[in-house]
């Protein structure tokens, strides 16, 4: 397959996505809404914190935690966006007409993925306006700094290939991760810093990337440079993510495909 | 050879569902396979569209194996089942073009609509939202998304499931009108032995996942069934005077007809034309089971009785 197709391809999911968004008019109003509210009512929580004396937090606390919940929020949608592709598909009874392009899975899984950024993209943009522009919370953002949260993204995608392949064979289980992922941000310090978990909580912090990609980004804001160690770091650990994403997913459709689980029509 | 199974198997858990099937069927050729719930169908149909795995045995498309180059085979075929479902939120235009991106097809619209009028679906239609379909009309759409497609193999898995008797057999004339037209490779699988035997050159009769019959639908019912019965009566009343090979038996009913059983095959019709011989005849017809009853008593493996022939009647 040359890349020509894949574009063609990823076109096509692109298209399908937006034009499926923009069909749920309400949906898609709360999903422009939802970004600013949230956006709107950390500052808001950040900047009283700040003006009652504040956290001791380098930067002030508003700009820590708009930060936070800006750079999880980017990652967050990757991770979902290719977890849920295979499944969706089954469960809607679309996933046998998508299979049968004569292409690996692995093509629509991740067009879906990247379609799903294009939403991340696009909530980022709209957070980041509101941040600037209306409470003044400047990210100081660059194109390395903006480079790294991409690949912040791409650490997790490898992730999510892992929970797509299981979830073929385990309906059940991306219930399971959703929990499991959403624990990570009590982890990795978006609502707070690191510093203030218990010591124990604090060896699985260091063990999750995406404390390093919020570290990242905040010294990029506060001092203008991302710290190499983070940048290796999710390097590393998208590389080993997506090995193992990769691994996971050609398994779980190889056992799909002996046990019939595929496509049950 | 469009498609070719040599001696596949299959198991689920503890449950055989395919002990060792072989099959051919031609290119061009309308090729059906028949069977209770759980003898195999759907389980050839998945192994052939590479969406399963066989444990042992091989099948090819177009001489491609569909274990080790799945890719080839998927490009050949497609899949068609009364189950498959569109993007609801989408309408029909918009869901046939993102599958024809996928598929790399340039002119869908062209097609879509040169299919869309031959199927009886209009522009305002394909302007619908899925949601608003019936059953019978994104059947409809289904068949255009494989017709847009254009593979050169297509399953037909059980696709008139759940369509009332009217779109039904709509479907069926369509079914066969493009079918006929596009001079494709078909695999057809269900439940109701009348459009089998409608649409299908060639059957296969799968039971307990073994093919226990193979052959074109009237073989079939003349080997399940062997004998056939000829009721007449003379308008004078007369008793028959006929002496065949092929008669094994002649019982007079009280109210005056007649009943000749015997062998079935092409000497019905001289039979027939014997007793319109020996006189003015006021009644006669001969009595042809349907597929249905032959697959039901094949599926039974129920010994033939003379009161089982009538039981056809």
């Amino acid at each position: 397959m040359d890349l020509k197709q894949y574009f063609h391809i990823l076109y096509a999911f692109l298209i399908r996505d937006w034009q499926r968004r923009w069909s749920y008019k309400l949906n898609f109003i709360a999903m422009l809404m939802y970004p600013i509210v949230w956006v709107s009512v950390f500052a808001l929580l950040g900047r009283t914190v700040d003006e009652g004396g504040g956290m001791g937090i380098e930067g002030g606390f508003a700009t820590y935690i708009v930060v936070g919940i800006i750079t999880w929020r980017f990652i967050r949608v990757g991770f979902f966006d290719s977890s849920w592709s295979i499944r969706w598909e089954q469960h809607i009874g679309t996933f046998k007409n998508i299979y049968m392009i004569p292409h690996h899975l692995l093509v629509p899984v991740s067009a879906t993925a990247l379609s799903g950024f294009t939403v991340s993209l696009l909530n980022f943009v709209e957070m980041w306006l509101v941040a600037e522009f209306v409470f003044g919370i400047s990210l100081n953002l660059t194109l390395p700094s903006f480079l790294f949260l991409v690949l912040a993204w791409l650490s997790v995608i490898g992730f999510g290939f892992v929970i797509a392949g299981i979830a073929v064979l385990y309906k059940e289980i991306q219930a399971v991760f959703t929990v499991i992922f959403f624990s990570f941000q009590f982890f990795c310090g978006v609502f707070f810093p690191v510093s203030s978990l218990p010591r124990a909580a604090q060896y699985i912090s260091r063990a999750i990337p995406i404390t390093y990609a919020l570290n990242g980004m905040r010294t990029s804001m506060n001092h203008g440079y991302i710290p190499l160690n983070d940048v290796l770091i999710m390097v590393v650990a998208g590389i080993i993510g997506m090995v193992i994403g990769l691994v996971t997913l050609h398994l779980c459709l190889q056992k799909a495909l002996k046990d019939g689980k595929l496509e049950r029509y | 050879m469009g498609i070719e199974v040599q001696g596949i198997e299959k198991t689920f858990d503890d449950t055989k569902a395919l002990k060792g099937i072989s099959f051919e069927v031609e290119e061009g050729e309308i090729f059906g396979l028949l069977g209770p719930n759980g003898a195999g169908k759907t389980t050839t149909v998945k192994i052939l569209a590479t969406m399963l795995l066989p444990d042992k045995g091989r099948a090819f498309i177009r001489g491609s194996d569909v274990v080790k180059h799945p890719k080839e085979a998927r490009n050949l075929v497609d899949v068609i089942t009364a189950r498959d479902k569109f993007y609801r939120r989408l309408n029909g235009y918009q869901n046939i073009k993102f599958f024809s991106r996928l598929y790399q097809v340039d002119d869908w619209k062209e097609k879509m609509q040169r299919y869309g009028d031959h199927l009886g679906l209009t522009e305002s239609d394909f302007e619908k939202r899925l949601a608003d379909y019936s059953t019978g009309m994104r059947q409809k759409l289904n068949l255009i998304r494989n017709m847009v497609r254009e593979t050169p193999i297509l399953f037909l898995d059980e696709p008139t499931l759940g369509l009332d008797p009217v779109s039904s057999r709509k479907f069926r004339s369509l079914l066969k009108d493009i079918m006929q037209k596009e001079d494709k490779t078909v695999i057809f699988t269900s439940h109701n032995m009348f459009e089998v035997e409608e649409l299908c050159e060639r059957i296969a009769i799968l039971k307990d996942g073994k093919i226990t019959m193979t052959g074109d639908p009237k073989k079939l019912k003349n080997e399940i069934f062997p004998k056939r019965m000829i009721e007449f009566s003379f308008k004078d009343g007369r008793d028959l005077d006929l002496e065949s090979e092929h008669i094994y038996r002649i019982e007079k009913k009280q109210d005056g007809k007649t009943q000749v059983y015997i062998n079935a095959g092409d000497h019905v019709h001289d039979v027939v034309q014997e007793i319109l011989n020996q006189g003015r005849v006021s009644h006669i017809s001969v009595k042809e089971p349907t597929l249905e009853e032959a697959f039901i008593k094949h599926a039974g493996e129920q010994e033939e009785t003379d009161d089982e022939v009538t039981s056809w009647i």
